[in-house]
């Protein structure tokens, strides 16, 4: 177990690495540099400010300089905001998206996981048609299509709730709700075709002629190995989530690493946006390795094989 | 039901009727008897929907109606790159790594793996900031760039899918038979796999279009993708949020573009789902 831990740590930090290579050369192979929108400053002011942010060091002492700086966690001062620097401007916004990502991974799955097995319960009913296609359309629909339809109705038609904000609970509500859409229509598909496959198999049968009644046997024997595949999509799912999260926190003027990230790239200020893409990898290489020990909790076939 | 009746019922033929008029439309736009979607009529701003603007205007005055038929065009050309990138790359990739010898398949399938765990959508975003106000997008090749970007991402499952049918194709008593009677390897990958690889082609296909089209709408909303003065459906949605405000609720400029992409979305999703039950004879249901 523990060397496949490690290979599969190794695999992460290669994977960061790579991430933060390939983010730095595309920014160093754009054409211009990021004072370009402003007048041409006089010669020797541009030369102070280059001096200032590293610029004119070659492109290979620039590349160590900042990757080094990243290790220590010390990535510098940001290029439109330069009171601040970048890591303290991602720490300002990570508690308030990761408030919002968890709360909506919470709510989405829970919810998601009871409509599955509700699903289920009587596969082709009428409810089980509704969930279904209640889910596949909150699949197919873009975040904002939904946001959007929501905010229209909730907040400025019924004036139920403010359409934007994040300091109180009413005004957290909406942007909640919008991104744990996502999660609950994939946790509902994923729940409700493991529990059909699961009733199908022989253990269930052998619980059903042992005379259990047909629910608690999709409640004590099937949502286990039930529950595997949506542990193993857990990385995708944060994907979705964090791609998300951009969307709700522009809508809803939610001050998240997400919206520092769009306004850092919509301003270029690379060292921001660097910073946000390696903190969005980091994460979701985290949440995968959870993902994995988590399914090697849960399914003690796996145990087996691994040593 | 039997397999043509999945195809014929009402719900897929509707959808197929919408994809239709929105290709039309998108064909034809130039043509069409509508206002030119750059028209600016301030006099006429905000104005609801009614006898004028049909659908309303927006904070300059221009008509609602027109720029969503115009947006049709850019967010049916991003279908149109990202499913050509597919078809291009994914499948040469996965033809090639299928029936290649193990260690070309093994590094072919590498590099699929490695630009999965890349997370490809911040690099994107990343890609596109960088790209912002350089000349060359000012000169035009913003929209270009849009296109190859939305390829890169998506050949991937494409890539996989055909991979993994061309390994067992090739196994087959047929492929055995006809290597046995000469023919040479690449003829039998291009002429006697890739043919019955078609109906699963088809069907990633029709996957992939409308992962094109909610990444199209997704950087174009958040200000990354399609840049003005072009139209397409998620500019039309960023417009909407950026003078949504509980004073001057402008629901319509919210409403239609959000309605026009999601009635498309749907209907391939629908139209998928009916292809891949009639070509499928394994599906379950």
């Amino acid at each position: 177990m523990s060397s496949l831990l490690m290979r599969r740590l190794l695999a992460s930090l290669i994977t960061i690495w790579a991430v933060f290579t390939l983010s730095f050369f595309i920014i160093h192979a754009a054409p211009g540099g990021p004072f370009d929108a402003n007048r041409d400053p006089p010669a020797d002011v541009k030369r102070a400010i280059e001096a200032r942010y590293h610029l004119d060091a070659p492109l290979w002492s620039q590349y160590l300089d900042q990757l080094v700086g990243w290790i220590q966690l010390d990535p510098g001062p940001s290029l439109r905001q330069p009171d601040h620097d970048v890591a303290s401007i991602l720490a300002a916004g990570f508690p308030i998206s990761l408030l919002l990502g968890s709360l909506a991974l919470i709510l989405g799955t829970t919810v998601g996981v009871l409509l599955g097995i509700l699903a289920a319960l009587r596969p082709g009913g009428v409810l089980d048609q509704l969930i279904v296609v209640t889910a596949s359309i909150g699949l197919a629909l873009p975040l904002y299509v939904i946001a959007g339809l929501l905010v229209l109705g909730v907040s400025f038609g019924l004036g139920w709730l403010p359409p934007a904000g994040w300091q109180t609970i009413p005004s957290l509500v909406l942007p909640v709700l919008c991104l744990s859409l996502l999660p609950a229509a994939q946790s509902a598909r994923l729940i409700r075709s493991g529990l059909i496959e699961m009733s199908t198999e022989e253990f269930a049968r052998t619980a059903r002629a042992k005379g259990l009644s047909p629910f608690s046997v999709l409640l004590f024997h099937c949502l286990r190995p039930a529950l595997i595949p949506l542990v193993a999509t857990l990385a995708p799912t944060a994907a979705a989530l964090l791609t998300g999260s951009l969307v709700v926190e522009q809508i809803f003027a939610i001050p998240g690493v997400g919206m520092h990230f769009i306004q850092g790239a919509l301003n270029r200020d690379y060292p921001l946006v660097l910073g946000a893409v390696l903190l969005y990898t980091v994460l979701l290489q985290l949440l995968s390795l959870l993902a994995d020990l988590l399914t090697w909790i849960l399914d003690p076939r796996l145990r087996g094989e691994v040593r | 039901m039997s397999r043509r009746s999945h195809l014929t019922s009402t719900i897929p033929m509707l959808a197929f009727g919408w994809l239709l008029v929105t290709v039309a439309t998108a064909l034809l736009a130039p043509w069409l008897p509508i206002a030119a979607p750059d028209a600016a009529l301030p006099e006429a701003a905000w104005s609801a929907p009614d006898d004028n603007f049909l659908l309303g205007s927006d904070a300059l005055g221009r008509d609602l109606w027109s720029r969503i038929l115009w947006g049709t065009r850019i967010s049916l050309a991003c279908a149109v790159a990202g499913g050509s990138a597919a078809l291009l790359l994914g499948v040469s990739w996965g033809l090639l790594a299928g029936g290649g010898s193990s260690a070309r398949d093994h590094w072919m399938m590498r590099v699929v793996d490695l630009l999965d765990s890349v997370p490809l959508v911040f690099l994107v975003i990343l890609l596109a900031s960088v790209a912002r106000n350089s000349a060359w997008i000012d000169a035009g090749g913003g929209l270009t760039l849009f296109f190859i970007i939305l390829g890169v991402v998506y050949w991937t499952p494409m890539a996989r899918v055909v991979r993994g049918e061309t390994r067992s194709l090739i196994r087959r008593e047929w492929a055995l038979a006809a290597t046995a009677l000469g023919t040479p390897p690449r003829r039998l990958l291009w002429r006697q796999v890739l043919p019955n690889l078609l109906p699963t082609i088809l069907v990633t296909v029709t996957l992939i279009i409308p992962r094109v089209l909610l990444f199209e709408a997704f950087l174009s909303f958040l200000g990354l993708g399609v840049q003005a003065p072009e139209v397409s459906w998620g500019t039309l949605a960023r417009d909407a949020f950026e003078v949504l405000n509980p004073v001057r609720t402008a629901w319509w400029m919210v409403l239609f573009p959000s309605l026009a992409l999601a009635a498309t979305l749907l209907s391939l999703n629908i139209v998928g789902d009916a292809l891949r039950t009639a070509l499928d004879p394994k599906q379950k249901r």
